[in-house]
């Protein structure tokens, strides 16, 4: 999952610097989970769209294979240049369902303006649920 | 007790019953609250957990992904020459996808029972023979108009476009009571409001005797001199799906309703449609496309109705627009950005309406056995299709502009949001289809209904050509698209099919 928080990092990175280190521990636990209920099917897709993007995005700014050697500032200008590129899909693949995890955590929906119903007042089964400061889930 | 899980069942099962039912979505529920309630023992089999209406209204959208939805939301159709890819959602719960829908209600549109009874020789397909069907769901499953004061504001947006183009939209009807309008019918009702089926007909089947069985993965359906005679499978763990023991189920009805993508896996499995050569072909997915507008003023379009309105205004050239809207994460995905670009991106989400818009498709798509338990599934988008595909986005762009949003994202992948002045410039009618952002949620025609068997899968009755005593009644008998949300058509031929079954002698 190394991988994939290196990803994370750059995706989820603000004009202030990267995201903390606990909501990233976060959202890799949680894309575990979802990988594990998944099916093998979906789980080799999408370590295969990540493989690709650890190998392939640093080739669009002249740097040597693998993503997570590169500061993030330059992880980020390589993700945006794949982004851009015609071979955007595994960029794409992988960022759609960090997202789907990664704004549901409660300080992130706060940050967003997100006031919607019901998020994370259960767990599944081997799932964790997020704290954030003055608001846990029941 | 009703309800069994099969993945706390040690060592193979053997059950017997009258009646088999292999899913208990839109279209085995059905039949198996008729069937049960005509004195018949039926055994419901699904693949997917149990989840209550309590549990699964308090799930986040990924946790709801993860528990209830195939694959967890990443099944594809894989898009052969100029075709998307299509990410198809699908139910793999007790309810199965009446719990994931938005609940939009159509009755079948009387052009389409005209196509099916002058095309596929279905004489007895009009509207006024199905209508009492229609009714008696209907009345079921509690469907009414949404009233104007659920809709959201990216909906009234949207219409108050959609009016100054002079293209009002219409109201919707839905499957719901009391709907409060949390904007979360795709990822588990919070309330209850959405009557789907494990709310409505599943208990109707539980009180009258029937028995159901979750984490049960059907293999093929048994065969007994010709006739069919049951079903046999696998046990799958509860949180991994990797196959525990083996179950078997004798009954001398067999009902397939394990929807577009897995009745006819089994099918194919069970050897029919060895003949016909129809069984997986004719696949219509209604392929979805959703355009973005921001505007100045926060929307929040998740405060309302999920889906309220909908437009015909273009039915006769093959779409139809409705009413939509995603949690943030699916927002967030869906615009460009890395970091702090994404950032940026991510603060304008409570200032984009969405509106979506469905190709009334042919049957471009084949399910076909794939190397695992899943099927592999191409789509192949008909030229035709593919054709309407700018127009439908930019409809739906003029509408967003007309009320007022600043900017456009449109469902071409990597695409920077647009401005007026860019959306005309920008070349839609050459992006490839590989570079377009496309969803389903309506897999039909797999084991289509027909008058022959060289032509069709099933007859008018849902009874299979090739192999007497199986039944097939989901969304893979619907022998064309719909251009309009299958759930109700499923749901009344279902009925119809039921009845059927009852009305024979055992």
């Amino acid at each position: 999952m190394s991988a994939l928080r290196a990803f994370a990092e750059a995706l989820f990175s603000t004009p202030a610097g990267p995201p903390p280190p606990d909501r990233i521990d976060w959202v890799s636990r949680e894309m575990e989970d979802y990988l594990v209920r998944a099916g093998s099917r979906a789980r080799w897709i999408f370590r295969l769209s990540l493989f690709a993007l650890m190998w392939g995005a640093p080739l669009f700014v002249g740097a040597l294979p693998t993503l997570r050697r590169l500061p993030v500032a330059r992880r980020i200008e390589a993700l945006t240049k794949m982004e851009e590129s015609f071979i955007a899909a595994p960029v794409l693949a992988v960022k759609a369902f960090l997202c789907v995890v990664w704004y549901e955590h409660p300080d992130v929906q706060r940050e967003v303006g997100y006031v919607g119903r019901a998020t994370f007042p259960m767990a599944l089964p081997g799932t964790s649920l997020p704290s954030a400061a003055g608001e846990r889930a029941p | 007790m009703s309800l069994h899980d099969g993945s706390k069942h040690a060592g193979d099962l053997s059950l017997d019953a009258d009646v088999v039912v292999v899913g208990s979505g839109t279209g085995g529920a059905v039949v198996a609250a008729v069937l049960a309630e005509a004195g018949r023992r039926v055994v419901i089999v699904e693949e997917g957990r149990h989840v209550p209406q309590q549990e699964y209204g308090r799930l986040s959208p990924s946790q709801q992904m993860r528990a209830m939805w195939r694959d967890a939301g990443l099944t594809f159709a894989v898009g052969v020459g100029d075709s998307p890819m299509i990410n198809v959602m699908m139910g793999k719960c007790v309810g199965g996808s009446s719990t994931l829908t938005g609940g939009v209600c159509f009755r079948t549109p009387g052009f389409i029972l005209r196509t099916w009874r002058e095309q596929r020789g279905l004489a007895e397909f009009s509207e006024e023979h199905l209508a009492p069907y229609f009714e008696e769901v209907e009345r079921e499953i509690n469907v009414v108009e949404v009233p104007a004061a659920l809709r959201s504001r990216s909906t009234v947006l949207f219409n108050e476009g959609a009016t100054k183009l002079g293209h009002p939209l219409k109201p919707m009807r839905r499957n719901t009571k009391d709907c409060e309008g949390n904007s979360k019918c795709n990822f588990g009702c919070p309330t209850g409001a959405k009557r789907s089926v494990d709310l409505t007909y599943l208990p109707r089947a539980f009180a009258a005797g029937a028995q159901l069985w979750t984490h049960c993965l059907v293999q093929q359906v048994t065969n007994a001199g010709g006739r069919a005679s049951g079903v046999e499978g696998r046990l799958l763990h509860g949180v991994t799906g990797e196959p525990l023991g083996r179950f078997v189920v004798k009954a001398p009805r067999v009902v397939l309703a394990a929807g577009g993508y897995h009745s006819p896996l089994i099918a194919m499995a069970s050897g029919v449609g060895r003949a016909s050569g129809q069984v997986g072909k004719n696949l219509t997915l209604h392929p979805g496309f959703r355009v973005m507008g921001r505007f100045d003023e926060p929307v929040e379009g998740w405060r309302g109705a999920l889906q309220s309105m909908y437009s015909d205004a273009w039915e006769h050239e093959g779409m139809t627009l409705t009413s939509l809207f995603v949690p943030p994460g699916v927002l967030a995905a869906m615009l460009p950005g890395i970091g702090p670009k994404h950032a940026d991106n991510a603060q304008l989400i409570r200032h984009l309406g969405i509106f979506g818009g469905m190709v009334h498709d042919d049957g471009g798509g084949v399910v076909r056995r794939g190397p695992g338990r899943e099927p592999f599934v191409t789509y192949r988008m008909a030229a035709k299709d593919k054709a309407i595909v700018p127009k439908l986005i930019r409809v739906m762009a003029d509408i967003w502009f007309a009320a007022g949003a600043k900017e456009v994202t449109i469902p071409v992948l990597g695409t920077a949001p647009l401005t007026a002045d860019q959306l005309r410039a920008f070349d839609l009618e050459h992006v490839k289809g590989r570079d377009l952002e496309c969803s389903s949620q309506h897999p039909l025609g797999t084991c289509r209904m027909g008058a022959t068997k060289e032509s069709s899968v099933v007859d008018a009755n849902g009874e299979a050509w090739e192999l007497p005593g199986l039944t097939i009644a989901d969304g893979s008998v619907v022998p064309t698209s719909l251009g309009v949300n299958p759930q109700l058509t499923i749901m009344a031929m279902a009925l119809r099919i039921a009845r059927r079954v009852a009305d024979a002698k055992a």
